[in-house]
């Protein structure tokens, strides 16, 4: 019973985490001043005539005016997704700041999931072993090894 | 082996001097990326409409009423403080006035950002500068302009033929011009 209460009591911790974790990455973006949401997009894309910056980062022309592209969409009502389809169409995926969703690239969204669910399970065992205490005894010979040993020092004293 | 340990420092020198000379040898013969035709997801796709009034002479432009009039269009982005712009202007020059009177081919040109008008203005004045320039912000990520000099060669249907990177000589922009015409281009 107290097994299974245990069990419970994980299953929901675990229903808990996975809940906040979706609820806290959930995109907001709708809520977002245009401004705001532009810089979030902004982010997302490669500075075309900088070296490791964003648009968002970059205060060159090319960018300024990438940005200012991507807040007039913003204004016109259009989805992320749109707006970076918009900036793939033009650029190629390669100007987007985020790894593809396919291919060997994918691994970078799998493996953190994956390792994730490894270390939980991993803490899960570890979790299990310190709890219940080896099925261990001292045998007779155990005992009289120690019992000798103890021996042989208090007679070196 | 015995030669290596004889003498160290001369045989390390030695394979340092070679990759050098390699490398020298590769950069000194490759083919130079100016006026390169350049790979560009939108090349082939419909060209986005640049409109505006031309800094020049407040004349209202549209790339469309070029290809309306059955015209191949080059559209140049430039900037005065960019020194590669400024060589390839006698070439686009000697391009534009030449298919001026043919009636095939114009020239547009989009200022990049930072714009300074007055410096563009200057600019045409003293090289002799015959078409139109703008300033649409809008056309850099239209076009996906990645550095200037950057053009594209438009064709009358309206679609975008080549990208074309880096300052250009007037040779490559007639062979180019000449290769799109010769061309059969399915819309």
């Amino acid at each position: 019973m107290a097994k299974r209460k245990s069990l419970l009591f994980v299953v929901g911790l675990l229903v808990v985490l996975v809940v906040a974790i979706a609820f806290g990455s959930r995109s907001n973006d709708k809520a977002l001043a245009p401004t705001e949401r532009a810089t979030r997009l902004a982010e997302r894309v490669k500075c075309p005539t900088c070296l490791g910056q964003s648009v968002a980062e970059s205060r060159a022309g090319a960018s300024r005016a990438i940005y200012t592209e991507l807040l007039r969409r913003v204004r016109a009502g259009q989805s992320d997704k749109e707006i970076l389809g918009y900036v793939e169409s033009r650029y190629g995926k390669a100007q987007l700041l985020l790894p593809e969703r396919s291919g060997i690239a994918s691994a970078v969204w799998i493996l953190p999931v994956v390792v994730l669910f490894a270390a939980l399970f991993g803490l899960g065992m570890a979790f299990r072993r310190w709890r219940y205490p080896l099925a261990m005894a001292a045998t007779d010979e155990d005992r009289a090894l120690v019992a000798a040993t103890l021996n042989r020092d208090e007679a070196g004293q | 082996m015995k030669v290596f340990k004889e003498r160290p420092a001369l045989i390390i020198a030695g394979v340092v001097a070679l990759v050098f000379a390699v490398l020298v040898g590769l950069l000194a013969t490759r083919k130079s990326t100016e006026g390169a035709v350049a790979a560009s997801p939108i090349v082939g796709h419909r060209a986005p409409e640049i409109a505006g009034v031309s800094i020049i002479d407040g004349a209202s432009v549209r790339l469309s009423d070029y290809t309306h009039a059955n015209k191949f269009v080059l559209v140049n982005f430039f900037s005065t403080t960019c020194v590669p712009c400024v060589q390839e202007h006698p070439s686009i020059r000697a391009f534009a006035e030449r298919h001026a009177k043919a009636g095939d081919a114009a020239v547009l040109a989009v200022l990049f950002p930072p714009v300074n008008k007055d410096d563009a203005k200057e600019f045409w004045a003293r090289q002799k500068g015959s078409w139109p320039l703008l300033d649409d912000d809008k056309a850099i990520p239209d076009y996906g302009v990645t550095g200037i000099p950057e053009s594209f060669l438009i064709g009358p249907e309206g679609f975008i033929r080549a990208k074309i990177t880096g300052g250009i000589k007037e040779k490559r922009l007639e062979a180019l011009l000449a290769a799109a015409k010769s061309a059969t281009f399915a819309t």
